[in-house]
């Protein structure tokens, strides 16, 4: 039975390897739609195509001797054990091929490292555990939060398509120019990776690390955090989506437009209140506050019957604002209106049980969140 | 030289009980010691994995949370690192050094007993950190900083101090280790005369004294850093997050070779053992054990290829990483011509030394893709990254233990081992090992970060099956277990002949098996 | 046979405890010398008119970046998004900054330059960066820096961007 298993798998297993390799299955890097990778792809293939050849020889000479020098074949045993000739030259030619390889790695590494001028700039700021993203010649500045519901990571819902690689608001980027990357980190080290683009770069808080690219092909690119960063490591997704310079135009015009209409507020409604609530809820705090609002003590309290959420409001929206030093909590003042906070605060106080029957206005908060106490 | 040695008085064999081992300095019962720490670890560290392959086994959340599972991580890296691996091999330097240049016992038995016994107490403090408030440590094996310092559990503290303990053990043993080597050789045993595994552990012995100390270093400025207010990692004191990670490197990449050199020694005896035939290339073994060590110092920012090195420093880490390629291709090569009109039979520890050679090979072949600078871009921090170390620590440092292990278990206790048992727990161990790392190869190309709970659907296919071959080759150990147990203390299987294999080189076949508790009180000559 | 003492070999691992804390220079020295990090930009001390009579007359664009631990809050961020530089010419300009709070706050501003290779073609001759500020309760400081492109900077040299992380004092450690 366990035997039927095994070979069944080791079948499977040596399937895959013999059509490894080859791109369609995505067991193999891929060729991306820059230069750059195009270019890290072709010495991949190389460099492996190389290492495969090695092992031939290496493994052929020793399945060889397995074979045919065996004592049960009856083999006896030479004597031999040393030759300069032959140790010299399994040390030269060793060189040789690792010289070979040292060339095209350099030229691509030069490539790679040219630092000339770019058209966009684009900060990315690692956070725990979103992205941000300021267009520093444009007035746009936005986070990139993971989209994908509590529920499908739960497994109480069917995974979508791209279960864990989608964000509310992806990088938009036109193709075909220069875009220069200047990334930092706010809290931790994180780390920017889209494989489509070869772009790879630590985020390294108090610091600035540059990278850049130029998009061949508009599509959507999606890649993640390598850079184990805390708890949500797994749910901080990046997602590129490259379309024609004249859309990107207008796409960043749009966004500036609504980026200093959102800076108005507006007075809102207990049930609108508690309603947009829920949806910032689950977006921003369900992940470690939980849906019921039960937590994961001792690491993130419980908001269910918790002292901040039933005691003065004024507090409440002081650790949504600016988080709790020392803890998992961060600070939403940046990443989320003053709408956004009153709404959610309001849940907070209102939902599972907590009936505090009180109300967070969009003016308390921005009030508060200037007097910056 | 008996003056080295003050346990000479003990003709009369060792204590009963359980003080035997509490006090005993015999080279023999503290090698057991280790072993049998090792193993525990072992098994402590594979029940974590297992629990990272059950997480992982498919996408979503079912068992448990991200946090517990970086918890996980982190402690399999640590127990495997430190509390299996190396442990074993200071046990096999235990047993096997003395005995195989002729010494009595190690230079410095009652440090010998004190190093081992601090063990216990570092794992047992590591180990309860799990039940901390806030949990164990869960940043990783590497503990970048800032991470593990402002951002760490409580438990942190604890976790330095338990580093800080296993490193002293490790010094004190690797002091013993080269003082054993220099001072207590039997006549006529010159440098170029030692056998392999006693070279081996001299260099790794060097390495040990070279980077514990820089290990201890780091983890004592993660300590100031965390409880008196200096900023060595810290960048608003000025600080600098990135430093932690070279001076984390300077350390970590010797450490890899700590974990491996030893594993060349016990590999080239067993070749040329069971290919009836002497080792080829002796000299040039020393040479390119001792050269690679001495690489080993200049590479370590082939780690950090993404943390903004400039060109010059890319270059140079790049072409220094390559370099290493071969001194471990001329070892390669040399156990290859060595089994090359051998007479090779195939007993347990030559299955497990022939399958080192190829996985270790298909690990370095992967090491040398990691090397090229530009590649690495798209392979860093991915499991590209955990295929390579896994073939190099599992398939690598783990079956030349394994090998070892059998190789000299029926001089150790004077019983062979059950063969037919020996070759399933090979051969299941084998397809396990394959099944577990080479997917990960294909998952980690196609674009899988290491160190991540729950992964994209593409990943998910490859993800079951590395599953289930981490639950074959884990269950498999058992047979292992088993296997050693029924020998020892069972008592079972056939009584060993001094020389136990065909023609075996070596002093530690010219005693009897099981080897007596005390050996070469009058130092052999060596021709 | 000569003896090898532990004693001897003991000694190894205590200077190599010393040489992990060693590093700690000896890496501020290897980010000198390979541009790592962008912390080596040029801290000008001399004569100001030796700056301005160096003959190279090249250009870059410098850009200013802004980040503290709550960036909004502190409103911290430059006068001027980016600015020309030319090599020899003085520039001066400043970062704002505004104390939300309702005690003064001390602030360190940790400066980083990119790309890493070029920083040492920046020179600074003042900066807010070079010691602590103390800003008053509820007030809005300017904090002057000023800057220009070294005379060694080569042809391609034709953009530099400048970061400042601000950090407040009570994470500040204790090494100032």
């Amino acid at each position: 039975m366990k035997r039927v298993g095994i070979s069944a798998v080791s079948a499977l297993l040596l399937l895959s390897t013999a059509h490894s390799a080859f791109a369609e299955w995505g067991l193999n890097m891929t060729e991306g739609v820059t230069k750059v990778s195009q270019n890290i792809h072709g010495l991949h293939m190389t460099i492996f195509y190389i290492c495969v050849v090695i092992a031939i020889v290496v493994f052929g000479v020793m399945l060889y001797s397995i074979i045919y020098h065996r004592k049960s074949r009856g083999a006896k045993a030479a004597n031999f054990h040393e030759s300069t000739t032959v140790e010299i030259l399994w040390t030269i030619v060793p060189l040789l091929i690792l010289v070979g390889m040292a060339i095209p790695a350099t030229s691509s590494l030069i490539d790679m490292y040219d630092a000339d001028d770019a058209e966009i700039d684009v900060q990315v700021t690692g956070y725990q555990w979103k992205w941000r993203y300021t267009y520093l010649k444009e007035d746009v500045d936005f986070f990139s939060v993971l989209a994908t519901s509590q529920e499908q990571i739960n497994n109480t819902e069917e995974k979508g398509e791209h279960y864990l690689l989608e964000v509310d608001k992806p990088l938009v980027l036109p193709v075909d120019t220069k875009i220069r990357f200047l990334l930092t980190a706010q809290d931790v080290i994180h780390s920017w990776w889209v494989p489509d683009l070869a772009v790879k770069k630590d985020a390294i808080p108090g610091f600035i690390n540059e990278s850049w690219t130029i998009i061949d092909k508009p599509g959507i690119y999606r890649g993640q955090c390598t850079e184990l960063c805390g708890t949500g490591h797994g749910y901080m997704p990046v997602v590129v989506k490259a379309v024609a310079k004249d859309e990107y135009a207008a796409w960043i015009a749009q966004q500036a437009k609504e980026q200093a209409a959102a800076r108005e507020v507006k007075d809102m409604s207990m049930e609108e209140l508690m309603a947009q609530g829920e949806k910032v809820y689950t977006s921003n705090c369900l992940a470690c506050h939980q849906k019921n609002g039960s937590g994961m003590p001792p690491v993130f309290p419980a908001l269910k019957g918790s002292k901040v959420a039933l005691g003065p409001i004024e507090d409440h929206i002081k650790i949504v604002l600016h988080g709790k030093k020392g803890t998992a909590m961060s600070a939403f003042a940046e990443q989320l209106r003053v709408s956004d906070i009153a709404s959610v605060v309001t849940y907070e106080r209102n939902a599972w049980g907590n009936d505090k029957g009180d109300m967070a206005t969009p003016k308390q908060v921005k009030q508060i969140k200037e007097s910056g106490k | 030289m008996s003056h080295a040695i003050d346990s000479a008085d003990h003709h009369h064999g060792p204590d009963k009980g359980i003080l035997r081992w509490v006090y005993t300095t015999n080279h023999k019962d503290i090698g057991t010691m280790y072993l049998i720490l090792a193993l525990g670890s072992l098994l402590i560290g594979g029940t974590m994995a297992f629990v990272i392959r059950a997480e992982l086994f498919q996408p979503g959340l079912q068992l448990v949370d991200p946090n517990f599972f970086n918890q996980m991580t982190t402690m399999h890296g640590l127990i495997m690192v430190f509390g299996a691996i190396m442990p074993a091999f200071v046990g096999l330097a235990n047993w096997l050094v003395p005995m195989m240049i002729g010494a009595p016992d190690m230079a410095l038995p009652r440090i010998n007993n004190w190093s081992f016994w601090l063990l216990p107490f570092a794992f047992g403090m590591l180990i309860c950190t799990l039940f901390m408030d806030g949990g164990a440590p869960n940043f990783g094996w590497t503990f970048y900083a800032p991470l593990s310092t402002t951002y760490a559990p409580p438990s942190v503290t604890f976790f330095i101090f338990s580093v800080h303990i296993m490193g002293i053990s490790s010094i004190m043993g690797a002091v013993n280790v080269i003082v054993t080597i220099f001072n207590m050789r039997a006549p006529g045993m010159t440098f170029m005369k030692m056998p392999l595994f006693v070279w081996t552990w001299l260099i790794t012995a060097f390495l040990l004294i070279a980077v514990m100390p820089v290990l201890a270093g780091v983890v004592t400025m993660m300590l100031m850093d965390i409880h008196f207010g200096t900023s060595f990692f810290n960048a608003a004191g000025g600080g600098d997050p990135v430093m932690f990670q070279h001076v984390f490197w300077f350390f970590g990449h010797p450490e890899v070779y700590i974990m491996i050199l030893p594993a060349f020694g016990i590999v080239s005896h067993i070749i040329s053992t069971f290919s009836r035939k002497p080792l080829f290339g002796y000299t040039s073994m020393v040479w390119a054990t001792a050269s690679i060590a001495v690489l080993s110092f200049i590479v370590w920012a082939h780690h950090m290829f993404t943390v903004g090195l400039p060109l010059v420093g890319e270059l140079f880490f790049m072409y220094s990483t390559m370099l290493i390629a071969v001194p471990t291709g001329v070892k390669v090569f040399n156990w290859v011509t060595t089994m090359f009109r051998g007479s090779i039979s195939f007993e347990t520890p030559m299955l497990f030394a022939i399958a080192f050679v190829v996985l270790f090979t298909i690990g370095g072949l992967s090491g040398l893709m990691l090397a090229i600078a530009p590649a690495d871009f798209q392979y860093h921090d991915t499991y590209f990254v955990v295929a390579h170390f896994h073939y190099v620590l599992v398939p690598g440092a783990l079956f030349s233990i394994l090998a070892a292990v059998y190789y000299w278990l029926p001089k150790w206790c004077g019983r062979m081992y059950n063969e037919t048992l020996g070759k399933w727990h090979f051969w299941m161990s084998f397809i396990g090992v394959n099944i577990t790392f080479f997917p990960m190869h294909f998952v980690g190309l196609a674009g899988m970060p290491r160190r991540i709970p729950d992964y994209a659907l593409q990943f998910a296919d490859f993800n079951a099956i590395v599953s289930v071959g981490a639950f074959i080759f884990g269950l498999s150990q058992l047979i292992f277990v088993y296997n050693v147990w029924r020998t020892t203390i069972g008592g079972k299987g056939e009584k060993a002949t001094d020389k136990v294999w065909d023609e075996p080189t070596g002093l530690e076949w010219d005693i009897p098996s099981p080897a007596p508790y005390h050996t070469f009180q009058e130092p052999p000559v060596v021709k | 046979m000569k003896k090898m003492s532990p004693w001897k070999i003991s000694l190894v691992p205590v200077l190599m405890f010393g040489f992990g804390f060693a590093l700690v220079p000896l890496y501020d020295v290897f980010c000198e010398v390979t541009g790592l990090n962008g912390k080596n930009f040029e801290v000008f001390t001399g004569d100001k008119t030796t700056l301005e009579n160096s003959g190279n007359h090249q250009t870059a664009v410098l850009q200013f970046l802004a980040d503290a631990d709550s960036r909004d809050n502190w409103h911290f961020k430059p006068e001027k998004k980016s600015m020309e530089l030319q090599a020899g010419k003085l520039m001066t300009t400043y970062y704002e900054v505004t104390n939300p709070y309702d005690y003064p706050v001390t602030i360190q501003a940790v400066p980083s330059v990119a790309p890493g290779e070029w920083a040492e073609y920046l020179v600074k001759i003042e900066c807010f960066c070079f010691t602590q500020q103390v800003v008053p309760a509820h007030s809005k400081v300017k904090l002057p820096l000023q800057v220009t492109l070294s005379a060694k900077a080569p042809k391609e040299v034709n953009h530099l961007s400048l970061s400042y992380r601000l950090y407040q004092s009570e994470s500040l450690g204790g090494t100032f």
